[in-house]
């Protein structure tokens, strides 16, 4: 099971709960680490985690798999789930509770192993970009916007935002290779 | 030893993903029971389809409104607007007899145009059971009940106006006999999903094309085509067929050997089926219709359709002030709106950007420690859409609540920069289906709050 393809487990997770354990390990940590940049506090970020694995349950049948990975499918949920979460000032539990999932309670050690999860010296090294190349990559990698959505977005030409994006993951190779050394 | 939260989380999403999964075999046995009674039914010489032609169904419960109140008219998708509402269709016949079809379509206070379709009875638009939102169960089956002209209940579907205030929409959707959204998919070999009857099931074809258009051709059955004029001013159209095929590719997936998916897209601005193959407009050149994926359609400029209009960077642009609510829990926030906020096709949205915060690093290693000290990390954003109209010229005064404070119920404004960017979103000049505004918009202006 741990070698199949993200869009093998999707298919199979229709008729096996094994196989969405699996998608679940192996993304969790990216989809939390997505959340906590963007909200500032471990809770809130867990509770949007949640939430999206469980709206990715409900959507597997919906599911079929594109030329585009899988990843993409489930970062799509994760968009909308943390622009619902902004536009509401609430987080959702819909999808939890259509599945008659139990709230997940947090005490102070929970949050603290959920704070250790965002230590991440690629995450450092990126924070110490110029902000032009840092905003291209997080555009680029984090969004998945392509190029030409991401030039309107910051109002210059695609071929100055490729420049921008190839010269900073030059420099964040370098600066991780530092940091592994 | 605290379990961690995402070992506790894999418990629970494992536990849902098996209660999931024992739905299917129970469903299948309601089908085979159903069956056995309809057998029983067609052996005393009656078939369900006739009786139903002959009788009026008992009105059960109408259609509630989906998020249990009555709309708002200044939120969201608004309510209906008094004198819109249009009943295109009340006499499409169901390929196995019983009540017609029939198509409504309406208006509403935020510029959106809405379908609804459903059965017709004693001229009353309905559906012959009800969905609920946690579980596939239908309920209020053998009754009629009715769908009331309201946005955002079962079987209704909206999209933003376009720039001269029409609707252009084209859905292709299965449906069951009782008028309601099928949730049937298909397994990667393309067969029918257990509990998916292809016998109950209708590929429904609906919208409205314009008010330019004049009429369509769509096929009927493997080898005909039949063309038909379309209904009232907007262009519009109902087919009901029994369940079509959708065309498919087939794509390779390790090994899984290969799997289909469709090529159709359910809703899109102009038809995108390969149900209908020709729309016909007056005084412009026809448009050959083919299956296709893109939300926009086969006809993404159809003849009647006008680009929503787009504001100009200087047309927004103003002085934005900010400072820290009183109570530290939010962010207090005034300008002009120098463009107006009329209807859902745009809206004010607020980011905040947190202050730079010191990095988590209670669980690293000293030598880890050693590393980040001094070093603060990325603090995080908040976007707020201002989800009301605005006259221009108004004066905007609001409050950004921060969303931790209900989680933990400190004070939510940490020491540091608040960075406040507002922008103008709009819709992009061909409407999205989703009805989401274009990212990142027009910037109206950036302000800082300094919290000590």
């Amino acid at each position: 099971m741990q070698r199949r393809s993200d869009q093998e487990l999707l298919v199979r997770a229709r008729t096996d709960a094994d196989a969405f354990a699996v998608f679940y390990r192996r993304h969790v940590r990216d989809v939390y680490a997505y959340f906590d940049r963007r909200t500032c506090s471990p809770e809130v970020a867990f509770d949007l985690t949640a939430e999206t694995f469980a709206a990715a349950l409900q959507s597997v049948d919906r599911y079929e798999p594109r030329p585009e990975p899988a990843r993409a499918w489930l970062f799509g949920i994760v968009r909308n789930i943390l622009s619902e979460a902004r536009r509401r000032s609430i987080v959702e539990d819909r999808a939890r509770r259509e599945l008659e999932m139990q709230p997940i309670a947090l005490d102070d050690d929970a949050v603290a192993l959920l704070a250790s999860e965002a230590g991440d010296s690629a995450l450092e090294a990126l924070e110490q970009l110029p902000a032009e190349q840092r905003e291209a990559i997080v555009a680029r990698y984090v969004d998945e916007l392509d190029y030409a959505e991401i030039a309107a977005r910051v109002r210059c030409s695609e071929s100055v935002v490729r420049q921008r994006v190839s010269r900073g993951l030059r420099v964040l190779r370098a600066r991780l290779e530092e940091a592994n050394r | 030893m605290t379990d961690h939260p995402f070992d506790l989380l894999a418990r629970e999403l494992d536990a849902a993903a098996r209660r999931r999964l024992t739905v299917a075999p129970l469903r299948r046995r309601r089908s085979r029971l159903r069956l056995l009674l309809l057998t029983a039914v067609a052996g005393l010489g009656i078939t369900a389809a006739a009786w139903a032609a002959g009788s009026l169904l008992s009105a059960g419960d109408p259609v509630a409104y989906r998020y249990g109140a009555p709309p708002s008219p200044d939120a969201h998708y608004g309510t209906t607007v008094a004198g819109s509402v249009r009943t295109l269709a009340d006499d499409v016949p169901d390929p196995d007899g019983g009540l017609p079809w029939g198509l409504r379509t309406f208006t509403t206070s935020r510029s959106f145009g809405c379908v609804q379709v459903g059965r017709v009875q004693e001229g009353r638009l309905g559906v012959l059971a009800l969905t609920q939102r946690a579980s596939p169960k239908l309920t209020g089956r053998g009754a009629f009940h009715e769908l009331r002209p309201a946005v955002l209940t079962q079987a209704t579907t909206c999209m933003p106006l376009d720039g001269a205030g029409h609707v252009f929409i084209a859905l292709h959707t299965l449906m069951t006999s009782d008028a309601v959204p099928a949730n049937c998919f298909y397994r990667p070999d393309g067969s029918a999903w257990p509990g998916c009857r292809a016998k109950g099931l209708r590929t429904v074809d609906v919208g409205l094309l314009g008010p330019r258009a004049r009429s369509i051709t769509y096929r009927l059955g493997a080898r005909r085509t039949k063309t038909t004029n379309t209904l009232g001013d907007g262009g519009g159209y109902l087919l009901v067929q029994r369940q079509i095929k959708s065309p498919t590719r087939t794509m390779k997936l390790g090994r899984l050997g290969t799997v289909r998916t469709q090529l159709e897209t359910p809703i899109a601005l102009s038809p995108a089926s390969a149900v209908i193959t020709r729309v016909d407009y007056r005084d412009a050149p026809a448009c050959r219709v083919r299956a296709t994926t893109n939300p926009r359609g086969s006809c993404p400029d159809a003849p009647g359709f006008t680009p929503i209009p787009q504001p100009t960077a200087k047309d927004v642009r103003a002085r934005v002030l900010a400072f820290a609510a009183p109570n530290r829990r939010g962010i207090r926030l005034r300008f002009t709106a120098r463009s107006a906020v009329e209807d859902g096709r745009s809206a004010y949205v607020v980011t905040i950007h947190f202050p730079r915060r010191p990095c988590p690093v209670r669980h690293l290693t000293r030598a880890e420690r050693a590393a980040f000290a001094g070093k603060t990390c990325f603090g995080g954003t908040l976007g707020t859409d201002l989800a009301k109209n605005v006259a221009a010229g108004d004066r905007v005064r609001t409050t950004i609540d921060l969303p931790n404070v209900g989680l933990d119920h400190r004070p939510a404004l940490r020491p540091g920069v608040y960075r406040v960017d507002v922008s103008y979103r709009v819709q992009p000049p061909h409407p999205r289906i989703t009805g989401s505004l274009a990212y990142p918009g027009y910037a109206v202006g950036s302000t800082r709050v300094v919290v000590r």
